[in-house]
This record gives structure tokens, sequence and C-alpha cells, in this order.
């Protein structure tokens, strides 16, 4: 068996989850493993070393599907490795993320900081306010491969207080290096970004990183052109399916509530204003088939976004539970089109410093999947010069500034007032 | 029907569970199921675990039945944590019943859950995702 790239040995883990040898002191070595959000990132943080960028990667450990995982995790002497039980000559070395000392950590308020934010690869992931309202309906309508029911509240705070985030995104900032802070939150009847918004002023004005938000989508765009002033960098939006029939049948809430073209109007709207590699479109490759993911991917890429596709996680507990992870062989192929898509739309990608989101196959991590070409060379040297280029624009970007625009009342950005 | 409980342990457990008017009826239905069930003699109070192979792979599936204040019982269903060293437990919700209200055909329905794997689409009736007291270990 040959051995994989970084970024196969990725997709395979992703696809096939990993066994732990009692060899492991994870206790002692690694991040603490948090079922929080959506729950993909349940699994074990992995760092996978690679000449071009190190790869990181939330791997399922948890699903049943990773009982029979070939790939194991072992610990030999003090370094981590992979084996693969299909050739046991191969092995890969990794590193395993420490866990940072803010997670023991509490706010001021007693809080602890790990119930209010967690690292997934390098950047701040943090669930704003209620649980998704889809949870609530009877019967519920929650997105099918989703368990944040089951997570918020037991596993992180329910309600995150804005002092809480701050402190949190201060010493993840300060310990961590942190750059980058996400907030998303579930369906919160059309006052998505209402809630997210105190948020995103405080972290720009107390804690200085860039910010992105992933909430659900509103028909009202003068919505954007607030967050956008409050000092939001980035939004993701996370429609999931390309295919209107598996939109449709998996995302029932999402469906009957928001719509489909409620997404693709958001995502054209927020690109037109911020410009090309500032959003993303986010989707779940392995359960519509695979060309619909193929031209998800397209019409992402046409719009100026970059793609983040999701390898499905059948996590614990969602309805979802019991459906097969994908093919590997697929998801390679979705991956690789990814990046190429990327390349030939021109899409900037890895510009901002260290963000590294270890749910996802990156789009830049992609680039092990591309063969090579004088293409390839060529958007790589551009993307190389650009970044170094924006180097001076991110710092000032991460520098706590006073912002204007007022976080609990957008009415001046309402039309027609 | 309970399978491997012909052991020391067990019968100590069997002994201590029904001295339990509430779980020692759920111990009874669970020896009269069609749905083979283990008996944990190590866990607390009573706990059942499913044994049929849920699509090709061992089940992972657990009840674990306990008294709550007033009362009553909850049946608690859960899978343990795939990694060595982790005590988490994922938890699929629970049903909460008066000592009266138990009945067989109840009980059969979390059996038959338990045996499937806790198939989404068919959990036991009043099966509540979240809940306000403690589980205990």
């Amino acid at each position: 068996m040959q051995k994989r790239n970084p970024a196969e040995l990725e997709i395979d883990l992703l696809c096939s989850g990993i066994r732990i040898d009692a060899s492991c002191t994870l206790t002692e070595d690694a991040r603490f493993f948090a079922r929080t959000r959506a729950g993909l990132g349940s699994g074990l943080e992995l760092i996978i070393p690679a000449d071009r960028k190190d790869l990181w990667i939330n791997i399922p450990v948890e699903e049943d599907f990773a009982a029979s995982s070939p790939y194991k995790l072992v610990k030999e002497g003090e370094a981590y490795l992979i084996r693969d039980d299909r050739d046991r000559s191969l092995g890969y070395a990794v590193k395993i993320p420490p866990q940072p000392a803010w997670y023991t950590g509490t706010t001021s308020r007693g809080t602890p900081m790990s119930k209010v934010g967690v690292l997934q690869g390098t950047y701040l992931g943090i669930y704003v306010s209620n649980s998704c309202l889809y949870w609530y309906q009877n019967p519920p309508v929650g997105c099918k491969f989703c368990s944040t029911g089951l997570n918020v509240g037991v596993n992180e705070m329910a309600d995150k207080n804005v002092e809480d985030v701050v402190e949190t995104a201060l010493a993840a900032k300060e310990q961590s290096g942190n750059t980058f802070v996400h907030f998303n939150s579930g369906y919160q009847a059309g006052k998505g970004l209402d809630t997210v918004a105190p948020y995103v002023k405080a972290i720009k004005e107390r804690v200085g990183a860039l910010v992105g938000v992933q909430v659900m989508p509103t028909k009202d765009l003068w919505k954007y052109d607030w967050l956008i002033d409050l000092g939001t960098d980035h939004f993701s939006f996370c429609y999931e399916f390309h295919n209107p029939e598996y939109f449709e049948k998996f995302l029932p809430g999402k469906h009957a509530t928001v719509g489909q073209k409620t997404f693709f109007d958001a995502m054209e709207y927020t690109a037109k204003k911020m410009g090309k590699g500032r959003n993303s479109g986010e989707i779940i490759a392995g359960v519509e088939p695979v060309e619909d993911t193929i031209r998800g991917i397209d019409y992402i890429t046409s719009t100026g976004c970059f793609p983040t596709v999701c390898i499905f996680r059948p996590v614990i507990g969602a309805e979802m539970e019991r459906y097969p992870p994908p093919p590997y062989e697929d998801m390679v192929a979705v991956m690789r089109h990814m990046y190429e898509a990327c390349r030939r739309n021109g899409i900037p990608l890895g510009m901002a410093p260290n963000i590294e989101v270890s749910l996802i196959v990156n789009p830049d991590d992609a680039a092990y999947l591309a063969p090579p070409s004088l293409g390839k060379r060529w958007y790589e040297a551009k993307l190389a010069v650009i970044k170094a280029l924006a180097r001076p624009y991110f710092s000032w970007k991460m520098m706590p500034r006073r912002i204007r625009a007022d976080a609990e009342d957008p009415a001046v950005y309402r039309p027609g007032r | 029907m309970l399978i491997d409980c012909d052991n020391a342990a067990a019968a100590d457990k069997i002994s201590e569970i029904e001295k339990d008017p509430g779980l020692a009826l759920v111990l009874e239905w669970a020896r009269d199921s069609t749905f083979p069930l283990r008996l944990d003699a190590e866990a607390s109070f009573l706990e059942l675990a499913g044994t049929s192979d849920v699509e090709g792979r061992p089940n992972r599936c657990l009840m674990k039945c306990f008294p709550v204040s007033g009362g009553r019982y909850a049946a608690f269903f859960y899978k343990r944590s795939l990694v060595p060293f982790s005590r988490d437990r994922f938890a699929y919700g629970a049903v909460i019943r008066s000592e009266k209200r138990l009945s067989r055909e109840g009980a059969e329905e979390w059996f038959r859950w338990l045996d499937g794997g806790f198939h989404p689409d068919v959990p036991p009736g009043s099966l509540k995702r979240a809940f306000s007291f403690d589980v205990p270990d």
C-alpha cells in the first residue's frame, strides 16, 4: 500500500476515524474532548506535519465506525504515530496539540472558560446564546446530521455572557496566539445577526482579533452592512446540501423557515460587499451525490466565496448517526475539485494569519491533491505574494479599535427610514 | 432474556436489585424479554446492555434503571466512550415513570430500543432528551 500524502491522510482519517491505543497518554498530552456546537468537534485534535504547512484535523473517535478504523494512534517513547493495520510498515508521525492553560481557567464571573469557547484547530469557536430553536419544536425540525441540542447546557454554557466571551478570547489570544474568533448559533427566529452583534463589537474593541459569524441568513440584507460596520471580517453560510431535495429532506427547519435561496442571496450580497475570498459557503460532502457537491463548490467559488466542505460525520445522537461515513475515494475527488475551483476563480486562500480549521479539509490543504501544473505553480506563487503583502493589513485588523456602530440598535441601517 | 448471568457476581447483583420493588419488576421483564440482554454486575443499580450486533458492529447501547425523587424511576439510555481512559457518557435520553406506571409493554419498548442500537426512528414513548437530575455512575 502506498503511503498517503498529508491531505490524503487527513481525508482518510475523517472518513475512517481512529482507534486509540492504550500506550497513549492523552489525558496528559492532549486537549480534552469536547462535544460542543454541532458535534463535529467531538474528536481528537491532531496535527499532521507537512512541508507546505501543517494540517490540523479533528478525527472521529467516539462514533461507532471509528471502532473499526484501520488507523490506530500509538505512543512510542515520547512520540505519537499513526499506524495503519492494512500495511504494518506504514507509520505517520503526528503531533498532539497540548491543552492550553486557559482551558482550565475561569472568568472573573467564575465561568469555566472551556464552557465559553473551545479551540477547533487554531481558532476559537463560540456558540452564542440559546440552543437552536429547531430543537424545541414538536416534532423537532433540526438538521438531521446535527447534535447541538444534546450539547448546549450539557457540555457548554447555554447563554454566553459578553464579559465571559471577552475574557476567554483575551486568554486564547495571549496564551494560544489565537487570531480568529468564530461565532455561530442555530436558528434564532430571524434574530441571528442581532444576537451575535454585541459579541462582535466587544471582540473588536476589547480583544482585537479577526471575527467570523455563522448564523442563519436573513432576507434583511441591510443587516449585513451593520455587522460589517461592527467589525465582522467573515461570514459563513451553512447551506449544507446543494441538491434542493436533500436540503429539504435533511434540513426540514432550514427548508421551512429560511430556504436555500436566502442562503444564496446572502452569500452573493456579502461577497459583493466584502470582496473575493472573505466569506464562505459551507456544505457537507458524502450525503448528496458527489456531482451535486461539485456543483455546490462551483457555485460557491463563482460568487467569490471559498468553500468549506465538511466530510459527513455521523455523530453520536444525531438522527443520521447510522448513516455510513463517505468513501475515501469520493472525498479525495471532491477536495481536489475544491482546490481547482478556487484556483480557476482566483480565490485567495490562506491569507489570514494562523487560521487552521480542524473540522474540515481547508481549501489550501487540498493543494496536496492537485497534480503539478503551470497553472497551479502560478496560483501558488500569486498566493504567496498576496499573503506577504497582506501581513500589515491583518496586523492592523487585529488591533483593538473603537467601533462607532451601535450593537444594540441597527435602525440607521434600515432602508427607507 | 438475560445472557451470561450464571456466575456469582451476577447472582449477587440480582439479589441486590430484587430488594428494590421497581428495579425488581424491570429485571423480571428483562428475563422474560425476547431480546438478549446482558446484566452488568459491576454497574450501579440495574444496568442492561444490548448484545445484538448493529449493522455489523458490536452493540454499544446501555440502559441504566435507577430510582429518582418522588417514587419515580428513570431508564437512562447511553453509550460509553470508545476512548480507553475516558469516562464520558453519551446520552440518548431517559424515560421517567412512577412505580405504578412501570409496565411490561413499556419496558419491552426500552429493550427493543437497546437491542436495535438506539435507532433514531423508533425511540421509546415519552423519551426526554433533557432532564434535571444527575445520573449516577
